[in-house]
Parts: C-alpha cells; sequence; structure tokens
C-alpha cells in the first residue's frame, strides 16, 4: 500500500509531536476536508515510532458507543463475549465510571494518550467525563468548531489551539502533482488540470484528493474531461448574494423618496414601479428561505 | 449561461439603465452591451466569444472558467481600457459595454458555481443562496428564463427609446404632460434651427454647435418660461 501523500503539515506535526513531549493537550481546528483526521494519523503514525500507542476515538456521538470503545481500547486484553455483554448492559453513568476507574489505573503506570475526532459532535452531557479524562490522559483533539457552553469552555480552556489553514497554492498545486503521479493518470494538459483542481479547491486538501479521484485512471486525460470536470464542492466557498439584491431595491426605493423632492412625478411613479417589482422578488426569496428551513 | 441568455440580459440591463438616467439608447450602445455581455467568456474557448478570441485557451489554462474575468477586477481593467471611447465621445458604447459585463456577473451569480467577485478572494458570490433554486447551463430552467428574458427585451425596448417620461405621458393620457413633451420637443428643434441658422451665417463653429445646445438646454432648464418660445 502507498504512503498517504502529505504536504504543507510540516509545522503542524512538529508543533503536536513537540506538544506531545512537553504534555500539552491540544486542540486542532479547521473547517471540513482541511486534513484533521489526515494529520492525526500522521501524528499517531509518528507516536507509534517513538513507542507511545495512542488511542483513537473517531467520534464522541453517539456517546455510549465510544465510551466501550475508550473502555475496550485502554482495557488491552481481549474480553470474553460474557464480559462484553455486562458492559454493554450497564448505563451511560455506570459506564462512564467504570472507565475513569480503568482510566486511573493506567494513569498511575503511564499517562495515556487519548485522540478525540470530530470533537464538535461531543454532547454537553460528555462534559463531565471530559474534564476527568483531560486530568487523567494526555487529550489531543480535533473539530470544525467547538461548542462554547459553560461546561465545555472549562475542559476547552486547558487546551492549546492549533489553527488549520487551507494550502498555499504553490501546496495545493504539491500535492496535486503527487496525487496525479501516484495514480499514474495520462493527462493531455497537466498545467490546465492542476489550474482548474487548485483554482477551485481554494487550498482544501480533500478537495484537491476527490476531485483527483474522479479522473479516469485507464484513459489518457482530454482537455474536455479536465473542463468538465466535477470539482469536488468542499473547497468552494459561497457568499449569498442577497443582500446585494436587497440592497439594489432599497436604492429604488431610496430613489424615489429623491425623485418626490425633485418633484419628478414621472421618476416618482417608476421607482415606485420597480420597488414593487423588488418586493416580489423578495416575496420570491422569502419562500425559498422558509421552504429551505422547513425541510 | 449560454450567449444568447448573456447577451438577452445584457440589453435588457443597459436598456433599464439607460431609460432609468432619462437617455435614449442608441443602437451602438445596445450592441456594445450585447458584445460586453459576452465579454467574460473569454476564459474558455467553448464559449460563443472564446471561439473567435484565441487568447481564451491561454486563458483557461492560466486561470481557468469563471475565475479572473468573472470579478470586479476584471470589470475594473475593462473601464480602465476603454476609457479612449469617452475621448472619442462615444460614451453610451462606453457605459454599454461596461453594463454588459456588469449583466454577465449579475446573470452568472444565479449559476450553480456563482461568481469569485472579489477575486482573488476565493469566495464566490451566488444568488439565491439555495444551490438548487440556481440554474444550470443549457436546463430548462435556463430557457425559461431566456423566453422571459426576450420577452423583456421586446417589450422595453420602445420604452427606453421614447423615454419613461413619455411613457408616462401615453399611460397617463395627461393633456398637461403631453404640452410639455412637445414643449420640450419644439425646444429641441428651435434650439438645433438656431444654431444651423448661426453655423450658415458663419457666426458659429462647428465644434462650438454642442457648447451652445447645451447652454440653451441649460436655459430652458433654469427658466420652466422659456419653453412658450
Amino acid at each position: 500500500m502507498m504512503e498517504p501523500v502529505t504536504v504543507g503539515r510540516d509545522e503542524e506535526l512538529k508543533t503536536l509531536l513537540a506538544n506531545a513531549k512537553r504534555g500539552i493537550p491540544t486542540l486542532i481546528l479547521g473547517k471540513s476536508g482541511l486534513g484533521k483526521t489526515h494529520l492525526l494519523e500522521q501524528f499517531m503514525a509518528r507516536l507509534a515510532k517513538r513507542g507511545v500507542k495512542p488511542v483513537y476515538l473517531d467520534r464522541l456521538w453517539p456517546f455510549k458507543p465510544a465510551l466501550l470503545e475508550l473502555y475496550l481500547a485502554l482495557h488491552g486484553r481481549k474480553l470474553s463475549e460474557k464480559e462484553r455483554k455486562s458492559l454493554k448492559r450497564l448505563t451511560v453513568p455506570e459506564l462512564t465510571k467504570e472507565t475513569l476507574s480503568l482510566l486511573e489505573q493506567t494513569a498511575k503506570r503511564r499517562k495515556p494518550v487519548i485522540i478525540l475526532d470530530r470533537l464538535e459532535d461531543a454532547p454537553a452531557t460528555a462534559a463531565d467525563f471530559l474534564l476527568r479524562l483531560s486530568s487523567l490522559a494526555l487529550v489531543f483533539c480535533a473539530a470544525q468548531y467547538v461548542k462554547r457552553t459553560r461546561v465545555l469552555r472549562r475542559f476547552f480552556w486547558q487546551f492549546e489551539t492549533l489553527d488549520l489553514e487551507p494550502l498555499s497554492r504553490q501546496e495545493a498545486l504539491t500535492l496535486a502533482e503527487r496525487l496525479i503521479n501516484e495514480r499514474n493518470l495520462r493527462v493531455t494538459d497537466t498545467p490546465f488540470l492542476l489550474n482548474q483542481v487548485v483554482s477551485h479547491a481554494n487550498g482544501v486538501p480533500l478537495a484537491i484528493q476527490e476531485t483527483i479521484n474522479r479522473l479516469p485512471a485507464n484513459q489518457p486525460v482530454s482537455r474536455t474531461q479536465i473542463r468538465e470536470l466535477f470539482l469536488h464542492g468542499s473547497g468552494v466557498r459561497e457568499i449569498d448574494g442577497t443582500p446585494l439584491i436587497i440592497l439594489v431595491f432599497c436604492l429604488f426605493i431610496a430613489l424615489r423618496f429623491i425623485a418626490r423632492g425633485f418633484s419628478d412625478y414621472q421618476a416618482y411613479a417608476m421607482f415606485g414601479a420597480l420597488g414593487a417589482v423588488g418586493l416580489f422578488i423578495r416575496y420570491l426569496i422569502f419562500r425559498q428561505y422558509f421552504r429551505r428551513q422547513a425541510r | 449561461m449560454i450567449a444568447p441568455t448573456h447577451v438577452s440580459f445584457g440589453v435588457l440591463f443597459a436598456e433599464f439603465v439607460f431609460t432609468c438616467l432619462d437617455v435614449s439608447p442608441s443602437g451602438p450602445a445596445l450592441l456594445a452591451a450585447g458584445v460586453g455581455a459576452l465579454l467574460p467568456d473569454a476564459d474558455t474557448p467553448k464559449s460563443a466569444i472564446g471561439r473567435v478570441f484565441k487568447p481564451s485557451t491561454a486563458i483557461e489554462r492560466r486561470f481557468g472558467h469563471r475565475q479572473i474575468t468573472h470579478s470586479a477586477l476584471f470589470l475594473g481593467l475593462c473601464a480602465l481600457v476603454c476609457l479612449p471611447l469617452i475621448f472619442l465621445k462615444w460614451w453610451l458604447v462606453y457605459l454599454g459595454l461596461l453594463l454588459g459585463i456588469a449583466s454577465h456577473l449579475m446573470i452568472d451569480m444565479a449559476n450553480l458555481s456563482g461568481v469569485p467577485l472579489l477575486y482573488p478572494y476565493p469566495g464566490r458570490f451566488v444568488f439565491p443562496e439555495p444551490k438548487d433554486a440556481r440554474i444550470e447551463v443549457g436546463s430548462k430552467r435556463e430557457w425559461i428564463l431566456l423566453s422571459i428574458l426576450l420577452v423583456l427585451v421586446l417589450g422595453f425596448t420602445p420604452i427606453s427609446v421614447i423615454g419613461y417620461k413619455s411613457l408616462f405621458y401615453r399611460l397617463s393620457q395627461n393633456p398637461y404632460w403631453a404640452v410639455e413633451e412637445v414643449n420640450e420637443k419644439i425646444a429641441e428643434i428651435l434650439a438645433e434651427g438656431f444654431c444651423s441658422y448661426l453655423l450658415r451665417k458663419g457666426l458659429l463653429k462647428h465644434q462650438d454647435t454642442e457648447g451652445v445646445l447645451a447652454h440653451i438646454e441649460e436655459l430652458r432648464r433654469s427658466r420652466p418660461n422659456y419653453d412658450a418660445l
């Protein structure tokens, strides 16, 4: 199997490793597709090389299966079917208590390293557990955003935040090139493909990877194929232009009053008519929004 | 969007702005609006203008489709490059061209991919925000939009030529406004006649005609009774 491609995350990886050495819990923050999970995987691989075996939880929701997974990972020994069944029968508070006591025992020997991915899914009910967890283990986590509820704020307060930024154009180009080479794609116009992918991906590694994965590997990629390439949307940042349109209609209403001030009754009537058209369009816009909310 | 949609929206938008400014649009100005509406698509050899404009392949290769040419930056660049049109006193053509380009950016906001209005900032402006309400190129929705635009252009062209004021006189059937319009026309004819008389007598140079006409217009507007000429 090929080594996964990592570009432009050396600094972040260095920081994580240094924090692991110094025992500083770290929170990786970044939008979807920026490579938080990939960075955590790379971090775990490096830790494994140093002889540290971290426990990885890919999400904290639903909470009970996540707790069970953590318990089993900390336990180390393979549990019998009977033991598993009895664990599954426990309620969430009971399982939390069991997991924490196991954590305490483990921490007595060596503080475990726990990696929590997709922390934005963490339920508020997990706050107390997380607080206790952070005192017993060295926690590294990743999230798109953090829920700043009162209890969770206390948990995040201890973390050093590592903001994951989109890749620079040069890094994005390098990543795209390496992915093309890795897939052995035969491209008729490589600079065009690279530009097309990179300019739409806006430095989001997942968008670059997914777009390149959509190219056919068994035939040469033509310019037409590149042009019609279905670009992965995770890199696209959309700005709603509705306020601009509303602003134009506001301008019509303002002009109506200005025309009135100048006693230009024709202009007054015209801008009034345009304002009415604007109100109709506004009705259509709002109807769409309400429909969307109802879905 | 396909070229006919862009051209029809460009012409409609230009006519609309000219009408609001109480300016009767000339044929070349509307033609410029139509061409301007196609210009941003010069970044792909697949478009109508890209097939004629050879550097489109290079632009597409360097920037990609719907990138730099679909931004305020491109609009500003075109405004700068076309400045000589103003010195040639073709300001209606100049305005038409810019309105055409602006109309392209506006209507492409309704496209699935939107437009990077603030290029090189990567955010893409879209309208409306829900993706399923936007229009895919060459889809049934686009053909419906094109038909609506064509009907609007057909209906709006006479209005923009006669001017909105004249439209209101006609719609309201108000004799006072009709008299006002006639007065305006008479004043215009008289002023032009006066200038041609001065030209024939050698009392006025040809290049000064516009200045004299503007002065008469100013006088007429400052003293309403002057219409009674």
